[in-house]
């Protein structure tokens, strides 16, 4: 296992903050880590394009008078263009297109949207500006389901996982869509997978996609206090025994083809993880847990072919 | 008539262009109304700070060490201990029986890092005499580490000190007990010079109570005594042959081999006893020229906690020890011609220390010997002490346990005279706390001193997922074929960058050392920093508790709104 | 310099002429002529716009928003299925105030798939903020692409410049193709209110659910932006005309004169019934047109005043509201009455889904609507062509 804060002495992180205190996320939220991770690698020259989804919350919601366009509170220190729910991907292209229409070829345009918003409506439109190879970053902060409406399921819902549209006893039936293979299926220069609990490794992983162009995908885990059923303080702890237990494990892939872990789990068993959730609670069978184990087991014996081949 | 309800156009006829764009920050919502917990930065006390009686700030001096910050760490180490380079040579370190460390991977090596430091120390010019700003003289009787370690925490509060020694040399059991090849003579001397320039005056080969009583003390003028004298009795074996010329008691044994003076042993010597001075007593043994050296041990075990180590090196030195085995006899009409033992039975299943004992009936055995050392245990010799001083029926003075005030006001006593620990570290301990008691004493305050408890940072307070496992830095010692040959120096210490890399190993338990971890896991950028100090934003803070779950040491504890509590 | 050209390509030329920096397409037929036009001149390096080709409707649209919001000048097209898809962001273009213009091809919606021409695909879309102009002609197309952006530009709301499938899509009319730096002239680089960049640190669009009342405000504002336009469409006509030397109005008025029975229609079908209309009034009937060029903001107040004391009032429905009739009539209706000396209003559905309009039977619905006091339903239906 490599030290987290060993790791920090490899990597300096950027004093700079880009996201400003009194944000309305929820308490505890990853999502809120993430983009402050990764915008203090991005900096200043960034243009943040947000579908619905949780993260819309950044951009201010409280109450404000008359004059109110001066007064809207923006949680993040760069521009914000709101989109529709379907459109990140595509929104962010043509945003990209107008600067360069400009003469502005540097400011990162980065999408960021929740699984809902990247697996499900919004796949068609990511699917478009990865063929084209439309040079933009996209973030998928993987919160599992549908949270900004109140937990529903999700084609990135695990499998056994509850939610409000997959109540028990029967709850979501089969995998999770694996977004990084369709990813790689593109051929987009890069794509990684990153968790609020290896800081280092995302902002080293943002600061080498920085250096390519088109697009770059990044698929983030982001526990979800509220629909993970967990207190806020193990954000973190669950996204790192997520990676520890490969349920979700850190990779990048380059030009599709290139696979590298890119931190080596220690494999703790799954139910360590999945112990951690309410919303797996009715799991915790020998018999369940054995059975998600196998699949863990097998995809990351499929990811480390991968990494050979 | 008008209506409210109906809207009427501030500026009429001209439209502007109102897109919902927005300039505004979110530092307008206070979100830490939503909080119900606090995360505050509240050190622990790390267990190795906790488990020395030197009460040594170990977390402290292990952090500047690995900021290579020498100096500060030195002064540090010597704001509780004038005897570092002693003590990081001889004590029983407790503290790395108390490392978290120890059930991650392995203890941190405090020892050799204290050693380390305290030799940096006799690098530095040390510090200059001390100016007495206090009138009050006081007397200190024995100049062991407790009588020192007082001398010298007095000295530095400005008192003018006078330490009296019966011996003519300095160091009690520093310097007559403990043999040379684990405590350099000229360690010793550095150390104690250091301490003696401050302005503190020994006189040696003055023994209170022969010539001057304690009461005499107090007409010359000291306003407060601390008494120091050790335990320098041995214990006798009980059994006939023992006033022989070849049955020795190890104190003086050491005590004359320490002194230089002219000591010989038999070729085949047997050391009675089980502790840490029949282990020294049989090195020594060997050294001198003895050629089978072995020790009698009734327990099954030396009971040396925490250096089982030492005992492994005696045996590659050749010394053999002969467990559950009890002397019965010694031999021989005039010299020494052998030692009966009695093989010694465990009662019950062995429960290590303290596991009753019985002797095997008909299990006599004989060892050929020549000469026998004992060290069956030491008490101190309060014959030349004032009777008035309450004792207690193991011979030791009876002194409040927190103050070390003995019975009598300003006279005050501490290390092996007191009984207890009977180790450098906790002497050394007792010296300071004494002079705290002193001072207050003399200032006619109340002697108990209030201390806040901190709670100890415990292992499962520590998250581990921050740390790596990595062994523990291993020293060196000298091959045995040049050990036995003299009274050179078994280990050697730390080399800078061992030391350094060993400090890093430092979870620095309950401790903040500015790792910035909770800084960098605030999703609401509630934390800031200034020089390695943190602040917590409370109007932002939403009290999601990450800081706290993920400070690696557990240094930041949460704390109910006082608005909840009810 | 005159070209015989197609409806579309018309388009395509009024696009490449008003020099946006950004098209997003996605091909739909009748649309794609003018897409496969614009990708010609974009390959040929006449036209400079980044050219998106997109996966879809919805997300060309989506690349305009987002695009235009970086302050520069944006085109799409579409038609039908595709501006049905886009629906949705039609709301997201006007609500966010970008001047967008798309030249949309009416066309039937499915089922069953149908090519033809049919107005309901842009008129179901008249509640979603966009100004929507008619065109009759191919060079009306070309030079209302031009005035859209003049307009859209002026009151920051979005154009859809729309004109039927085939009849005008895919006809071939001499089009006379102004020169690029007279067009420059009349339609100068857009210059943003507010943009989107990294210089400038603004959100947009950020939510207002806990401020329900700011957002209320925004649709005052957008509707104020839409009572301009009939003042500002006219400015940019005139000064079109005196460049160009046409221009088409916000309605138009023929043999309206003491007109007994006014015809409204817009789009391809009012060629058609302006020759009916010369018929009649050859013969002496009074019979008069009144085209509608600007369907959105719907020109009211002309309406009232040029409807004023007509007796009868034949209004042509490419269209129909299922469930209410004919979108052009209920406006009518509605913009009428308030006024007194209402005419009578017979709602005629015609040539839905590609079904011509002939002469005959626009003369035929002439003479019925004369002959009759009132209608007999409220929606008249009328027979069509096999
Ligand atoms: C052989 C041996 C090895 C040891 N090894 C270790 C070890 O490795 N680690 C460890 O931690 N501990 C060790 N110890 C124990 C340790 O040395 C003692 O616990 C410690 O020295 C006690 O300190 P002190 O100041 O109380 O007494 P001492 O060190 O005994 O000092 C007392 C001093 O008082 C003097 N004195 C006595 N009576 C009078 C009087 N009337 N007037 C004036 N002076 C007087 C004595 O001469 C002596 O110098 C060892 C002890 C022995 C005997
Ligand atoms: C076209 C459309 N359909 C549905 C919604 C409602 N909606 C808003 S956010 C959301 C869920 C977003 O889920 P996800 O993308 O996973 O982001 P999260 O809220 O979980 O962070 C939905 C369904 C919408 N805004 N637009
Ligand atoms: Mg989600």
């Amino acid at each position: 296992m490599t030290s987290l804060l060993a790791e920090k002495e490899k990597f300096v992180v950027p004093e700079e903050e880009y996201i400003y205190q009194g944000h309305t996320l929820c308490a505890g939220c990853s999502a809120a880590l993430i983009i402050r991770y990764v915008l203090k690698v991005l900096g200043p020259k960034t243009i943040c394009v947000v579908p619905a989804c949780c993260f819309t919350l950044m951009s201010g919601r409280s109450t404000y008078g008359r004059d109110s366009q001066l007064t809207m509170p923006s949680g993040l220190r760069i521009s914000i263009l709101n989109c529709a729910f379907e459109t990140a991907a595509v929104t962010a292209s043509g945003v990209k297109a107008g600067l360069e229409a400009q003469g502005d070829y540097e400011t990162t345009v980065l999408a960021v949207a929740g699984d809902g918003g990247t697996f499900d409506i919004g796949l068609q439109a990511l699917s478009g500006a990865a063929e084209r190879n439309d040079d933009i970053m996209y973030l998928c902060y993987d919160n599992e389901a549908y949270m900004n409406t109140g937990i529903q399921r999700s084609s990135a819902t695990p499998d056994g996982c509850w939610t409000t549209t997959t109540p028990l006893p029967r709850p979501k039936q089969g995998a999770k869509k694996n977004i990084m293979e369709i990813m790689a299926a593109h051929k987009v220069p890069y794509a990684a997978t990153a968790t609020p609990a290896f800081p280092f490794d995302l902002m080293q992983k943002v600061s080498k996609a920085k250096q390519k162009r088109g697009t770059r995908f990044f698929h983030v885990l982001c526990p979800c206090p509220t629909g993970w059923r967990f207190s806020p303080e193990f954000s973190i702890k669950i996204s790192r025994m997520a990676v520890e237990s490969k349920v979700f494990p850190l990779y990048e892939i380059e030009d599709g083809e290139k696979y590298t872990i890119t931190y080596s789990p220690r494999g703790v068993p799954v139910r360590q993880y999945l112990e951690l959730q309410g919303r797996f609670r009715h799991l915790m069978t020998e018999q369940h847990i054995a059975r998600i184990q196998e699949n863990v087991d097998h995809h990351w014996e499929r990811l480390v072919r991968q990494v050979q081949a | 008539m008008t209506h409210k309800a109906i809207f009427k156009p501030l500026l009429k006829g001209i439209v502007p262009i109102v897109p919902p764009i927005a300039r505004g920050d979110s530092l307008v919502n206070k979100t830490g109304s939503w909080r119900y917990m606090r995360p505050v930065y509240r050190n622990k006390l790390p267990p190795c700070n906790h488990s020395c009686p030197a009460n040594e700030d170990i977390q402290g001096y292990l952090s500047l060490i690995k900021q290579e910050r020498f100096q500060q760490a030195w002064e540090l180490i010597r704001r509780s201990n004038p005897f570092p380079a002693v003590l990081g040579r001889v004590c029983d370190h407790p503290c790395e029986l108390a490392c978290n460390r120890r059930r991650f991977d392995e203890a941190v090596a405090i020892h050799n890092v204290e050693r380390f430091l305290g030799d940096y120390g006799l690098t530095l010019p040390g510090e200059g005499k001390i100016r007495d700003r206090r009138g009050e003289k006081i007397a200190v009787i024995g100049s062991g580490p407790a009588g020192l370690s007082c001398a010298y925490h007095l000295a530095k509060m400005g008192y003018p000190v006078t330490v009296f020694e019966a011996l003519s040399v300095p160091g009690g059991m520093l310097a007559v007990g403990i043999p040379e090849y684990c405590l350099p003579k000229e360690v010793l001397a550095a150390e104690i010079n250091a301490i003696e320039r401050l302005g503190i005056d020994i006189q040696t080969n003055v023994a209170i109570g022969s010539k001057q009583s304690l009461d005499d003390l107090f007409g010359q003028g000291y306003k407060a005594i601390f008494i120091a004298t050790g335990a320098h009795k041995s214990m006798k074996l009980g059994l006939s042959g023992e006033e022989k010329d070849e049955v020795v008691d190890a104190l003086s044994f050491l005590r004359e081999v320490n002194l230089g003076n002219r000591v010989s042993v038999g070729d085949k010597v047997a050391v009675i006893g089980e502790n840490n001075v029949a282990v020294n007593a049989a090195r020594v043994a060997i050294r001198l020229g003895a050629k089978y050296v072995s020790i009698i041990c009734r327990q099954s075990k030396i009971d040396m906690p925490n250096r089982d180590e030492e005992v492994k090196v005696a045996e590659e030195e050749g010394v053999h020890i002969v467990y559950l085995a009890a002397p019965s006899n010694i031999l021989g009409e005039g010299r020494v011609a052998g030692l009966e033992c009695i093989r010694m039975r465990l009662a019950e299943a062995d429960k290590g220390r303290g596991a009753r004992l019985t002797p095997v009936k008909g299990s006599e055995f004989v060892i050929d010997v020549d000469t026998v050392i004992t060290a069956v245990g030491r008490t101190p010799d309060l014959t030349l002490i004032n009777h008035e001083l309450k004792t207690s029926p193991q011979g030791t003075l009876v002194v409040d346990a927190g103050t070390l005030a003995t019975n009598k006001p300003g006279i005050f006593a501490g290390g092996d005279v007191t009984g207890g620990r009977a180790t450098v570290a906790w002497a050394i301990g007792a010296g300071k706390r004494a002079s705290v008691s002193i001072d207050r004493y003399i200032k006619g305050e109340r002697l108990e001193v209030f201390r806040e408890k901190t709670p100890i940072a415990s292992f499962k307070d520590l998250n581990l997922a921050y740390f790596q496992s990595s062994p523990g830095a291993q020293i060196s010692r000298l091959p045995v074929a040049d050990r036995i040959k003299g009274f050179a120096e078994v280990e050697g210490g730390f080399t800078e960058s061992v030391a350094i890399e060993e400090t890093e190993r430092c979870f620095s338990c309950g401790v903040c050392n500015g790792c910035d971890n909770c800084w960098l896991v605030c999703p609401d950028v509630a934390i800031s920093r200034k020089n390695g100090e943190y602040q917590v934003n409370y109007d932002y803070c939403k009290g999601c508790g990450l800081c706290e779950e993920e400070c690696p040491r557990g240094a930041i504890t949460m704390e109910e709104e006082a608005k909840w509590r009810r | 310099m005159e070209k015989v050209i197609s409806g579309n390509y018309a388009a395509a030329y009024g696009a490449k002429l008003a020099r946006p920096k950004f098209i997003a397409f996605y091909p739909i037929t009748p649309q794609t002529t003018i897409v496969e036009k614009l990708a010609d001149f974009s390959s040929s390096g006449e036209l400079e716009a980044k050219f998106i080709p997109v996966e879809s409707e919805h997300s060309a649209m989506a690349a305009c928003i987002g695009a235009a919001n970086t302050g520069v000048r944006t085109f799409t097209a579409t038609s039908s299925q595709g501006l049905a898809l886009m629906h949705e962001l039609l709301f997201w273009a006007a609500g966010a105030r970008l001047p967008i213009v798309m030249s949309n091809v009416h066309r039937a919606l499915a089922p069953p798939t149908n090519l033809g021409a049919d107005q309901t695909d842009s008129f179901a879309q008249r509640d979603t903020g966009w100004i929507q102009l008619e065109c009759e002609s191919a060079q009306e197309v070309l030079d209302s692409i031009l005035q859209a952006y003049r307009i859209a530009e002026e009151v920051m709301l979005p154009c859809m410049v729309c004109h039927d499938a085939f009849y005008l899509s895919h006809t071939y009319e001499p089009v006379d193709i102004p020169e690029a730096e007279l067009v420059d002239s009349y339609l100068p680089p857009y210059v943003p209110p507010f943009k989107l960049d990294s210089e400038n640190r603004l959100t947009f669009y950020a939510s207002s659910t806990r401020c329900p009342a700011t957002q209320y405000e925004f649709r005052y504002h957008a509707q104020q932006a839409m009572e301009r336009v009939p003042a500002v469409l006219r400015k940019a006509d005139e000064h079109f005309y005196e460049l160009f030397g046409r221009r088409y109005g916000i309605v138009e008025e023929y043999y309206l004169d003491g007109a007994e029975l006014v015809i409204v229609a817009a789009g391809t079908m009012v060629s058609t019934v302006r020759r009916v209309v010369e018929e009649f009034r050859q013969r002496g009937e009074r019979v008069g047109l009144l085209r509608i060029r600007m369907f959105r903001p719907f020109p009211k107040e002309e309406i009232r005043h040029l409807l004023k004391g007509v007796p009868k009032v034949a209004v042509f429905d490419r269209n129909i509201s299922l469930g209410e009739g004919g979108i052009l009539s209920q406006s009518i209706k509605s913009a009428l009455y308030h006024t007194d000396q209402k005419p009578v209003v017979f709602g005629f559905i015609v040539g839905l889904c590609g079904v011509d309009i002939t002469q005959d039977i626009v003369g035929d619905i002439v003479d019925y609507t004369l002959q009759q006091d009132t209608p007999e339903e409220d929606i008249i239906w009328t027979e069509v062509i096999r």
